[in-house]
């Protein structure tokens, strides 16, 4: 067999998309939401664009973002990850009461939180993988499983302090300003991107994503694939989880953001497809972004808990409504296939 | 008196983005006659049958039913008017039973409250003239054969009562006497006074059923008449715009070393004779036989796609682990049969397709190389003659001749000895096909060993050293390659011969 000279300009590899004009145009969508969303901040809650507000914000970002990197690794398989917020709280049950407060005991208990988070991630992947559980119950059994769990071992009444030592991660500040979760959120972005985009890793995800059975029948081991991002997703909880303990300095279950559904609307904001294969890590940052403004815009407005859920949830339908209708690009086959099975 | 036009088209003009699908096209189907719509992948049938029933509108001209020129808001429209189509991709419902499928949308003619006896009774008699008058009313329609469904889908129709029946490639799906049965039913409706639009890219079915032929061309009309006038040469010149070399390339010479021995091969949950057979370097061995025989589960099996219950295959003298990753890396490789489903990755760039199967090649510790990806794309767009508009073109967007060279082109990535093929040419136009021949018959005289399975008699028999016949899951004879054989193969495959 032949080699033949190369004749053409080399395609850029990376490239799922069919091409610049379709990549730009997924972010339109987003970032005039999140315009919309700074405009009315501005006019109702001037004091939005002050300092205070404004590092919540970017602390924000980084919180829902750790997580919501895993997520988006685990939609890109096709899957979806409820057992986030499961992770986050078993995280810092275990550090607080292993380590009871004493920065001596930091690191063991850290690293018995990343393995409890990793035999989670465990039995999300083999419930999917070898028992083809859907992704929605397996997750979401296992939150509920991890919840049981936490209450208990605990009576019910989850207590302790989380080691001092540890604060620099969940409360400590760049230039008293950029918080430091945001700068682990960024390097996680940087480093995820770069791999989905630029890996064999990357290829294997999208087309286990995108297309299953032609992953697996081309020799990609695509269990493992999917059994990967549920592992990744597990341990951004865990990340997470010790970010947001370390904030808060002990340990209160009640206090455990619901990220499942915040990491799951800022990656399908930003334009990560429910269905699988389909969207990059721009796209979740760009989504996590909208949703850290919408939130905290509420809380300045003064809405509560029941206010944010309401807004996540909503984001979620409009996004997914949005995808489902076609409304950023519509392309003419696959909206001449979707009618024929109409039929 | 009788429309003149059952179901036509006037000057009809139809864009996408970047693509001029139909350009001023003009059709037209008498009441009564079986016109066959004609064109290469691409050429605008599809869009043209989706404008006439009503699944899109046309920028410019109007679609006629019945000498009226109408306009079309949805599918409903054209059906309510009596303009039926039968799609190539199937619309059973696999959950539902047979009778709800044949029944679908005509239930509640009846005040509201279905009539079970009626119903059936109307079922039956339509799936009796579709050659299912055995078939349980009951059983699950997702367990038919995807002939069968097809089978259905017409029942369906038929159904309906419609003035005119779309049928968009049947001949993908069925074959054999399924397809005899479609041809008898079609000829009786046809008797009554409906109109029936086919296409087809088997010619063999226009010499036998068409009683008018139109043949459209890169989104163009090409020319109409009546079927007597359009010999095998002309459709073919005119579907092509270019004389193709429809005539088989003659296979080198087999070598005499044995590449795959199989033996007393069983596939895993099937009960069937097991299989044994033998396939040398630069071998093309064809395997024939109705659909369900045996041959695509064969071929599976052999790829590692679907388990071994029992039975040795070795590569080269060594033994093969019954594994996906262990025959891939032994160098024996599966053209599927379901190329969109099984195949490609729709949503991925041509380029990323081909190397799909062999990133190690083209990438360093997992860092993928756009460089060498590109120059793998290309040194296969160069050798299989792959017309895409650059390597980041979308598989989806390739036309069904071109796909398929993108998944021959993945596998020949990884260098293989013995590829293995299975309907290669389903849903090739003309001009791709041979173009397909030809490269089977150079990867053969390379040196690589080739088992090809096709409900194509012609194909097999013209591609093939020696053609391997299947029924009911095992090797039931062997032809040698010689056109005369089909008749031979044929009896074989149905079991009439002694």
């Amino acid at each position: 067999m032949t080699t033949a000279p190369v004749t053409t300009p080399p395609a850029p590899p990376t490239e799922a998309g069919p091409g610049r004009l379709a990549r730009a145009s997924s972010f339109i969508a987003p970032l005039a939401g999140l315009v919309v969303v700074l405009i009315l901040a501005a006019i109702t809650t001037p004091q939005f664009f002050s300092f205070e507000v404004s590092r919540l914000v970017l602390f924000q970002v980084g919180l829902i973002g750790i997580a919501a990197i895993g997520q988006t690794l685990v939609l890109l398989v096709g899957g979806i990850d409820l057992s986030i917020s499961g992770v986050m709280a078993l995280t810092s049950v275990v550090l607080a009461t292993y380590s009871a407060g004493s920065d001596d005991k930091l690191v063991v208990g850290i690293v018995l939180s990343v393995l409890a988070g990793l035999a989670v991630g465990l039995v999300n992947a083999g419930l999917v993988v070898l028992r083809n559980v859907p992704p929605f119950v397996a997750t979401f059994a296992s939150f509920v499983l991890i919840q049981g769990v936490i209450i208990a071992w605990t009576r019910g009444a989850p207590s302790g302090d989380i080691p001092p030592a540890l604060s620099w991660l969940g409360g400590g500040r760049l230039f008293d300003f950029i918080p430091v979760p945001l700068i682990v959120f960024a390097i996680l972005a940087l480093a995820t991107g770069l791999v989905l985009g630029r890996t064999t890793a990357g290829r294997r995800v999208y087309a286990t994503g995108l297309n299953g059975d032609a992953a697996r029948m081309s020799g990609i081991r695509t269990g493992i694939v999917i059994a990967a991002c549920y592992l990744i997703s597990s341990l951004t909880g865990v990340l997470a989880g010790l970010v947001n303990a370390s904030f808060i300095g002990f340990v209160d279950a009640a206090l455990v953001r619901n990220l499942d559904l915040d990491s799951v609307a800022a990656a399908v904001i930003g334009g990560i497809a429910l269905t699988g294969g389909k969207g990059r890590i721009a796209q979740t940052v760009l989504g996590v972004v909208l949703l850290a403004v919408l939130l905290t815009w509420l809380i300045q407005l003064g809405a509560g808990g029941g206010a944010q859920l309401v807004v996540s949830g909503a984001v979620i339908l409009l996004a997914v409504f949005l995808q489902g209708r076609r409304f950023f690009f519509p392309s003419p086959t696959t909206r001449a296939t979707s009618m024929k099975g109409k039929q | 008196m009788a429309p003149t036009i059952a179901l036509g088209a006037r000057e009809v003009t139809k864009s996408f983005p970047g693509v001029r699908a139909l350009e001023n096209v003009t059709f037209a189907c008498a009441p009564g006659r079986v016109h066959a719509l004609l064109g290469e992948n691409g050429a605008g049938k599809s869009t043209l049958i989706k404008i006439l029933t009503g699944d899109q509108a046309p920028d410019s001209g109007a679609v006629i039913v019945g000498d009226e020129e109408m306009s079309f808001g949805s599918p409903r429209d054209a059906l309510a008017v009596g303009v039926t189509p039968v799609y190539q991709e199937l619309t059973v419902l696999p959950e539902m039973s047979v009778l709800d499928n044949v029944m679908l949308g005509h239930e509640s003619a009846r005040r509201g409250v279905l009539r079970l006896r009626e119903q059936r009774e109307h079922a039956r008699r339509a799936l009796e003239r579709v050659t299912l008058g055995g078939l349980d009313l009951n059983t699950i329609a997702g367990d038919l054969s995807l002939a069968n469904q097809q089978l259905v889908e017409i029942a369906r129709a038929l159904v309906s009562k419609s003035n005119v029946l779309i049928l968009d490639e049947p001949s993908a799906v069925l074959s054999g006497d399924k397809l005899e049965a479609l041809h008898t039913v079609v000829r009786s409706i046809v008797a009554e006074g409906t109109a029936v639009v086919y296409i087809t890219h088997l010619l063999d079915e226009v010499r036998d059923l068409a009683d008018d032929v139109t043949i459209l061309r890169d989104g163009r009309f090409v020319s109409t008449g009546p079927a007597s006038e359009y010999p095998m040469e002309r459709i073919v010149r005119e579907m092509v715009g270019r004389q193709v070399d429809s005539v088989f390339p003659d296979p080198a010479d087999r070598r005499d070393e044995v590449v795959l021995s199989v033996e007393g091969v069983v596939p895993r949950g099937a009960d069937c004779v097991p299989v044994s057979l033998e396939l040398r370097a630069g071998e093309i061995v064809g395997l024939a036989g109705l659909v369900g025989s045996g041959r695509s589960r064969l071929l599976k099996t052999l790829a590692g796609v679907r388990q071994r219950g029992d039975g040795r295959v070795s590569v080269g003298g060594r033994p093969l682990r019954a594994s996906l990753g262990a025959t891939i890396g032994a160098g024996v490789v599966l053209v599927p049969e379901e190329r969109k489903r099984d195949g490609l990755v729709l949503e991925l760039p041509v380029g990323q397709n081909t190397t799909l199967t062999a990133l190690g090649s083209i990438s360093t510790a997992g860092w993928i190389s756009g460089a060498r990806e590109a120059a793998a794309y290309a040194e296969e767009r160069d050798r299989l003659g792959i017309r895409s508009s650059s390597g980041a073109q979308l598989a989806k967007q390739l036309s069904g001749g071109n796909q398929q060279k993108i998944v021959i082109a993945k596998w020949l990535r990884v260098g293989p000895r013995v590829l293995l093929l299975d309907e290669p040419t389903r849903g090739v136009d003309v001009g791709a096909k041979s173009e397909i021949y030809r490269i089977i018959t150079e990867l053969a005289a390379q040196g690589m060993a080739i088992l090809v399975a096709s409900s194509e008699l012609p194909e097999v028999i013209g591609l093939s050293h020696r053609v391997l016949v299947f029924r009911d899951g095992a090797v039931v004879g062997e032809v040698a390659r010689d056109p005369e054989s089909s008749e031979k193969i044929m009896h074989l495959a149905l079991g009439t011969e002694s």
